[in-house]
């Protein structure tokens, strides 16, 4: 079977027919790493991996539904394009189980892709599942930032790094939640630099609280 | 004759074991909690040589109450094995209710208590058959029948029929022939599917959701619902007071899911909410407060009732995480998904037949509907039901004013805020939400700091447009609108394009600016919609409005308005008329005229029209013979 993508080189999110959004789980947000317009998930794993990318610095960019594969007399659609260290890859997300049924599928994309400089990856939905509060969290900080962004914080975050230096501390040392408005700007700041991938969070267990454990990157 | 508790516990020496009567009381709901530790005392107290009066002095019940602990938890279930601690539970029922008397026959007739176990007993082949009839219908199979209530009882009772069940027995020998237990039945073979098709589906996507709503404003849910009120509207015209009753609204209400607090509410006057009515409930978030009590005497608001604000002094700076909605076209508008996203939400659409995902908003209504809902009937509220309440029976309610239907939800409402309940920690959902204000880092939106947050304000491109032959002041065309004004001049910027912002609730004016934020100026638009406050939709209406009726009227708004008026037999348009006038007047004090001046011309054309066709009463008398001079 032939396959074809008129825009292989630039990835732009598809849109979402109506009559599909009211079919599936649709999820809607701003994005940092994906800036130009709402980003939109079909279902709930979809938008978790959005979380567990924008929590992966090494991640540059992301595009979630980038394509439209034309696949004889029917069209595919894959879940995300990302960006990592100059690699491409597009994504599918699916259940462990469903993912038997698209062996044929995945062939025929993988021999498509296999010229090209991208990559096509399977995440299966449990895998997914198993870093949810990382997401989530990450989640939470991504929708801060994209509320902060009239803040300039360049200063507070060299302020941040040098409290940092050395010392293993904790989100309520540099933000003080009895005062949160004061110290607005050390928490954009940590965010920015947690963002960024200068300085990391504990997020994988707990949500985000003043408990939570900073340190600078090694 | 039945054995006493006593015997039985003699005859098993293996009961004095302890540990068989414990109970984890704190895996109880707590409003079980303190009677089933009551329960485990007494029988402690009875099984170690008790006496039954004394023991039920000392625990302040009667001595039967405590015979029927005893016999409860000495009691045996269908596989023979005692009940034990399961019988200390207060409230739990033990054995599935079972009919032991023979079914009521013509003969001899008793009551209907568990008949439908009885025949199901009787007959599971029956059942089978029943519950295969639902499922292709839930599925939709081309075979499938449309299984209205009073179609599954007739389906049921054939079946019955087929099986050749006596015809003097239950359903037959009662005039109801069992409708309401078979429609009872219907719905609860439906709800056995669905909620198999809900795990099917958790099953197949990996993973069961889990209810991450760990902090206030994690999760709000947004949902809306028709009011059930009857509301009137006073009209008054050329001296007579006219009583008109309305159509039912919508009331919309966005609830907090980790405080359970009601966040805000909105009664859009429509049958249909569109999105501006999803902005104003999620606008009324950060700024609803009690209404001031105007219009309902000897009415007043329940101590501590109120809403978030009340608590949270930087409630507009507060970012809420989720937004779950369901799939509804207002819901999913693009000016909702935007704004909501502007604010740093997510939003999430639920799946379409999945109002369990959004059960908390859900349970809101609920208690709403104690206020405005009318009482079931016998039967429930089916419109399919053919049986109905008996007429001499039905009370009607009472019809209020839309104010004071008004203030009656904000009063209910806001008192949801303040009731302590056990399952929230014996605390209101106000107090929970302040304490979790003064303790956890709740998330705020920084850039509403110095920035006022207004959902209905949005920016659009375009270009301006002067044309060369007619000189007259370069304008900007939005909506088929024309935005002139003295800010605007210079003709050579014709072509330039910009960006302008505009508030939805009021579309007379736009300040517009250049791409690079340079302000231009303030442009108003055309003097027909000058006069009023406009919103968009109201604007649209009467868009559609002059489209299909036209109209001469220098005012189309006060000729759509009055359009609505003179159909005063049409609910909605009573409506209508209603929400217009409430977004119109503020301030000013608006006139109808008597008529629009198309309606006095076409009515000035029917009368001559009229007067043409009937022969003058000369020609009558003279077509009857009466001669000329009797017409004098």
């Amino acid at each position: 079977m032939k396959v074809r993508c008129k825009n292989l080189d630039t990835p732009y999110q598809h849109p979402t027919r109506r009559g599909f959004k009211t079919k599936v789980d649709c999820y809607q947000t701003r994005l940092t790493k994906f800036p130009k317009e709402n980003a939109v998930a079909h279902c709930i794993h979809e938008m978790l991996l959005w979380g567990i990318f924008e929590g992966d610095p090494t991640v540059n960019y992301l595009v979630p539904q980038p394509y439209l594969f034309y696949m004889g007399t029917k069209t595919y659609q894959p879940d995300l394009f990302y960006m990592r260290n100059g690699q491409r890859f597009i994504v599918e997300v699916k259940s462990e189980a469903g993912f038997e049924g698209f062996t044929e599928r995945s062939e025929l994309i993988t021999e498509f892709l296999k010229p090209t400089i991208y990559e096509f990856q399977h995440i299966t939905n449990e895998s997914i599942a198993d870093r949810e509060v990382f997401a989530r969290n990450w989640l939470i900080i991504v929708h801060t930032l994209v509320t902060a962004t009239n803040i300039e914080t360049l200063h507070t975050e060299v302020n941040v790094l040098d409290r940092l230096y050395g010392n293993d501390l904790q989100v309520g040392d540099i933000v003080d939640c009895a005062h949160r408005i004061d110290s607005s700007l050390n928490e954009i700041a940590l965010y920015r630099l947690a963002h960024t991938g200068k300085v990391e969070l504990d997020l994988e267990h707990e949500r985000l609280n003043s408990e939570t454990g900073v340190r600078l990157c090694r | 004759m039945s054995i006493n508790w006593k015997q039985r516990y003699a005859e098993n020496p293996h009961l004095d074991n302890e540990a068989l009567w414990q109970v984890d009381i704190s895996s109880l709901p707590v409003r079980k909690r303190k009677t089933t530790q009551r329960n485990q005392n007494i029988c402690y107290d009875m099984r170690h040589g008790g006496v039954g009066r004394i023991v039920a002095e000392n625990y302040g019940v009667t001595p039967q109450q405590v015979t029927y602990v005893m016999q409860r938890v000495f009691s045996v279930d269908e596989n023979g094995e005692f009940f034990l601690s399961r019988g200390l539970i207060t409230g739990d029922r033990l054995k599935k209710p079972k009919r032991n008397a023979p079914l009521s026959t013509k003969a001899k007739p008793t009551n209907a208590k568990c008949c439908l176990g009885a025949v199901c007993e009787a007959l599971p082949d029956w059942l089978n058959e029943l519950f295969q009839l639902v499922l292709a219908d839930e599925r939709r199979d081309p075979y499938a029948l449309n299984l209205t209530p009073q179609c599954f009882w007739q389906l049921a009772l054939a079946g019955l029929k087929a099986r050749d069940w006596p015809l003097d027995t239950w359903p037959f020998s009662h005039d109801t022939k069992g409708y309401s237990t078979f429609r009872r039945l219907l719905i609860k073979l439906r709800n056995q599917i669905a909620k198999e098709r809900s795990n099917l589906r958790k099953t197949l996507e990996g993973i069961h959701r889990k209810d991450l709503a760990t902090m206030p404003f994690d999760e709000v849910q947004i949902d809306w619902q028709v009011c059930d009120e009857i509301c009137r509207l006073t009209t008054e015209c050329e001296g007579d007071v006219v009583d008109t009753r309305l159509e039912r609204c919508c009331l919309l209400v966005a609830f907090c899911v980790k405080t359970r607090c009601v966040l805000a509410w909105h009664l859009a006057l429509t049958r249909n909410p569109n999105h501006a009515d999803i902005l104003q409930v999620i606008d009324n978030i950060f700024r609803q407060r009690k209404r001031t009590i105007r219009v309902t005497p000897e009415l007043e608001h329940f101590p501590g009732a109120d809403y978030p604000v009340s608590v949270i002094p930087e409630m507009h700076m507060i970012g809420i995480n989720t937004i779950s909605m369901d799939n509804a076209w207002a819901n999913m508008a693009r000016a909702v998904c935007d704004k909501a996203c502007d604010i740093g939400a997510l939003i999430r659409f639920g799946k379409g037949n999945t109002p369990l995902d959004r059960n908390f908003v859900e349970s809101v209504f609920y208690y709403i509907n104690g206020l405005t809902h009318r009482q079931a009937n016998t039967t429930g509220s089916h419109p399919n039901d053919p049986i109905k309440e008996a007429p001499k029976n039905a009370k009607k309610p009472p019809v209020v004013s839309i104010q004071s239907f008004q203030e009656l939800l904000d009063v209910w409402i806001s008192k949801y805020n303040a009731d302590i309940s056990f399952h929230n920690m014996a605390e209101s959902p106000l107090q929970r939400l302040e304490q979790y204000y003064r303790t956890q880092p709740i998330r705020l939106s920084h850039n509403f700091r110095h920035q006022k947050r207004d959902l209905f304000i949005s920016e659009h491109r375009a270009k301006i447009y002067a044309p060369k032959k007619e000189l007259r002041r370069p304008e900007i065309h939005h909506q088929k609108l024309v935005y002139r004004g003295s800010d605007l001049t210079d003709r050579d910027l014709a072509g330039t394009e910009v960006k302008f912002r505009r508030d939805r609730r009021d579309i007379r004016s736009i300040e517009v600016f250049t791409l690079k934020g340079q302000y231009l100026g303030k442009l108003h638009v055309q003097r027909a919609y000058l006069e009023y406050p406009l919103s968009e939709t109201t604007y649209l209406r009467v868009k559609a409005f002059v489209k299909k009726y036209g109209t001469k009227s220098q005012n189309p708004v006060i000729a759509y308005l009055r359009h609505h008026f003179l159909n005063r037999e049409s609910t909605r348009s009573q409506l209508e008329f209603l929400r217009v006038s409430e977004e119109l007047k503020g301030q000013k004090t608006l006139f109808l005229n008597d008529a629009d001046e198309a309606t006095q011309e076409k009515e000035t054309e029917f009368v001559e029209r009229r007067v043409t066709n009937v022969p003058s009463i000369r020609e009558l008398m003279k077509q009857k013979n009466y001669g000329e001079d009797l017409c004098y």
